[in-house]
């Protein structure tokens, strides 16, 4: 078999155990090989991704479902318009008393629902760092260290420790912030400054992520204009959470 | 037996995505309640399964390899292979493991995550990706990833030859390659 359709079964999780042995060494004897497995596994991915996108938009069906009802409740409130048209006199004060009673009901519900979405966006506890799920990493490493108590959700020691650790990357000041966000003795400014330094910064590791708990945070603090220009670039650039971010915002409008 | 309707065949051919999305939700609550009770699965890995099952449908399809029989039998027998290669995991994997990189391009929570280091690189195989742009990106997908054969992507593509996309295909991946290098050391 030669090494392009090797690459291609491989890509589709087809190979033997067998040819998976002569891939490995060729992977390992061949670094131009290599190389071409690498970008080929993202080309694949990337695409993937971008079909699963496409195919399973599940968020639209559910929009094209409240559009639907939305129409529905049009169309209902037309026919009772008419019957108020007919009932002239009457009409002019309830009707009054109709629309306010709705925009009172429709402003109270958005203001639940948004408030209950952050909510359950935010208790949503984000998975330990990768190092630790992976076991890459030494038992006596900080890092390590970290890791496992955030996993064990002891956040004021992740914390503790996270903020000896000098010259902190993406991922460590990401895992501080969030163990300040969920920590009882830490508060939400607390966890902000972490993600800021990390919007900052110019490594893009883990922006999406920073971008993500940053328009939350702000939402709760009621700064929605802010946090709505997060979440609109969040949707714009199709990034992490982005199908969540239009629910938020719809709820917003 | 439910099969699927040969125009919908010729749409999913042509790169049409509706059908498959029809497929999805035709089938998606039989064969995750299936799935659940045949391999004990969860429901959420039962649903990742269907949907890996629909991609490898539709690469079947392109690949003029599937059999038009039965599709819920077909996507449940799919989805299991499937599980039963990812229980067997006892493989060494590679750095961009296309399950990783795409369970990192997806923002998955559920999976295994790539170290720092290698979500660098894929943003810079992104990057250069996105620069070489046009026909070249089209041409590797269709060949790399669909698997259409050399030959069909002559006609497909507007090229002379079935060598002349061979050749083409080389020159992409190497101007492709020296991108990366370029990104990598500016």
């Amino acid at each position: 078999m030669n090494k392009e359709t090797l690459l291609k079964k491989y890509l589709h999780s087809e190979l033997t155990d067998q040819e998976y042995k002569t891939f490995m060494t060729l992977v390992d004897s061949d670094p131009d090989y290599a190389e071409e497995v690498s970008i080929e596994s993202v080309l694949y991915a990337k695409h993937k991704v971008t079909l699963k996108e496409s195919i399973f938009n599940i968020d639209h069906t559910i929009e094209g479902t409240n559009s639907t009802k939305t129409i529905d409740v049009n169309h209902a409130q037309e026919k009772r318009m008419t019957i108020f048209l007919i009932l002239r006199n009457v009409a002019a004060i309830f009707i009054l008393g109709i629309f306010s009673y709705f925009c009172f009901n429709q402003f109270s519900a958005n203001t639940i629902s948004q408030d209950n979405l952050v909510d359950t966006y935010l208790s949503d506890i984000h998975v330990p760092p990768s190092s630790f799920r992976n076991s890459v990493t030494n038992e006596s490493d900080q890092w390590y260290l970290t890791s496992k108590a955030y996993s064990q959700k002891d956040y004021d020691t992740s914390i503790e420790i996270l903020t000896e650790i000098k010259n902190k990357n993406n991922e460590q000041l990401l895992y501080l912030g969030l163990s300040k966000l969920y920590s009882q003795n830490w508060n939400s400014d607390d966890a902000l400054i972490h993600f800021d330094e990390i919007l900052s910064g110019t490594k893009r590791a883990h922006k999406d992520e920073a971008n993500w708990y940053k328009s939350l945070i702000l939402l709760k603090k009621d700064n929605l204009s802010d946090a709505k220009d997060i979440l609109t670039t969040i949707i714009s650039e199709k990034s992490w959470n982005h199908q969540t971010a239009s629910k938020i915002i719809s709820t917003l409008e | 037996m439910k099969t699927i309707a040969q125009s919908d065949l010729i749409a999913i051919k042509n790169g049409s995505t509706e059908p498959l999305s029809r497929l999805f939700q035709e089938n998606y609550s039989y064969c995750v309640k299936q799935l659940c009770l045949q391999t004990q699965c969860m429901p959420e890995d039962a649903k990742d399964l269907v949907m890996d099952a629909i991609i490898v449908l539709r690469e079947k399809i392109m690949m003029e390899a599937f059999v038009n029989e039965n599709t819920q039998g077909y996507l449940i027998t799919i989805a299991k292979n499937m599980l039963k290669n990812k229980l067997k995991r006892d493989r060494r994997q590679l750095e961009f493991e296309p399950g990783l990189v795409e369970g990192y391009l997806a923002k998955k929570t559920n999976s295994p995550i790539l170290t720092e280091d290698s979500e660098s690189k894929v943003e810079i195989i992104l990057l250069a990706l996105k620069k070489l742009g046009g026909k070249c990106e089209i041409l590797l997908n269709r060949n790399l990833v669909d698997r259409v054969p050399l030959r069909n992507l002559s006609d497909e593509l507007g090229y002379s030859s079935e060598d002349v996309v061979k050749t083409t295909k080389a020159r992409c991946m190497k101007k492709l390659k020296s991108l990366i290098k370029e990104l990598m050391n500016p």
